[in-house]
């Protein structure tokens, strides 16, 4: 039985498509059978962070209205096997998805994939609240700032009231922060919210932490998902993300400023 | 950058801590908000409306206390 995991933030632009390309990508090369629906109906973005824009054919609401079969939809990743991506449709027609319809879209994929990645769109709307409707798990991408860290606070109090498992009484979603764009240089300087900071005002468990990273813009330049550059202290984060969302603990790297060594200041090497 | 620029070395300002503390206010408050029935917001405007009609009291002196005992409310 597939978990459903939705990617959420309340606020625009903080990394949540990133993350879940990036995050769904790790499940699948650890051998998880992994899809990832896009449900940001109207801003279709997934697909160009995941480099399959090309290979488009249906979409997520074409499902939904019976005018496509799953696996029309779904695009099987090139690179990693066990990997699908389901994007969203580019209508402006806001009420495309509906309760019932995505229900049974998740219904027919639970019985075929371990984990179900929804990318939720921005905002606190109808979509949002569609995304992480059937959620399990939530990961609640939050840079240090400050509008980020109050709307994810809100998206937080919608996770706890408005999803499935709010509504019936159930074990609530299981909610991990994951702190994107995160700069030790900064945090040092006193410029910028520290890890622990936000920790203490949203009170949820850590996922994991992302520096900011010149990697994340290169790899969406080129469709790949960041996690598959190893090269890159972004991509290694988003591995040890994974490995802590798997249930294995991982200690935390990337949280300091990093000592430069003699030879490296002499040479001056980033 | 001027040579003078060089010797006067700047302090940085630590916005972090009022960043984290701005938020910690908001964030209590916009929570208690959340708990709260949906006909709270309105009953305290009444509420509101009919002291302001029957008293001359300073308005936000005012508006502080009834917040405390809105919450007082809430708890009986």
């Amino acid at each position: 039985m597939a978990k459903i995991i939705v990617v959420t933030s309340g606020k625009g632009g903080v990394g949540k498509t990133t993350s879940s390309a990036a995050i769904g990508t790790g499940l699948a090369q650890r051998g998880h059978k992994t899809i990832i629906i896009d449900f940001d109906v109207g801003l279709r973005n997934l697909d160009l962070i995941m480099g399959c824009e090309r290979r488009v054919v249906y979409d997520f609401v074409n499902v939904l209205n019976g005018e496509a079969s799953l696996t029309q939809a779904m695009i099987k990743d090139k690179r990693i096997d066990k990997l699908f991506v389901l994007p969203a449709s580019q209508t402006r027609d806001k009420d495309a998805l509906t309760q019932e319809g995505v229900q049974t879209v998740l219904n027919e994929l639970k019985e075929n994939f371990d984990f179900i990645i929804c990318d939720s769109p921005a905002g606190i709307e109808k979509g949002a609240q569609m995304a992480l409707y059937y959620a399990d798990e939530a990961i609640v991408v939050t840079n240090p700032e400050v509008s980020s860290v109050r709307d994810s606070d809100r998206i937080l109090g919608i996770l706890q009231s408005k999803s499935l498992r709010a509504e019936t009484g159930g074990e609530p979603v299981k909610e991990h922060l994951l702190l994107t764009r995160y700069n030790p240089v900064r945090v040092d300087a006193g410029e910028m919210l520290s890890v622990s900071d936000v920790e203490d005002i949203l009170a949820i468990p850590l996922l994991g932490v992302i520096p900011e990273s010149e990697a994340v813009l290169k790899a969406s330049n080129q469709g790949v998902p960041v996690i598959l550059d190893e090269q890159a202290l972004a991509g290694q984060a988003y591995n040890d993300a994974v490995e802590r969302l798997l249930g294995n603990e991982v200690e935390y790297r990337f949280l300091e400023v990093e000592k430069k060594g003699f030879l490296k200041r002499l040479l001056g090497g980033k | 950058m001027g040579i003078f620029n060089y010797f006067r070395k700047e302090v940085p300002v630590k916005t972090a801590s009022t960043a984290r503390d701005r938020l910690q206010v908001i964030v209590a408050h916009e929570r208690s908000q959340r708990r709260q029935p949906d006909y709270l917001p309105r009953m305290q405007q009444e509420i509101l409306e009919v002291i302001r009609n029957t008293s001359t009291l300073n308005r936000i002196k005012f508006l502080c206390r009834l917040t405390i005992q809105m919450i007082a409310l809430c708890l009986n």
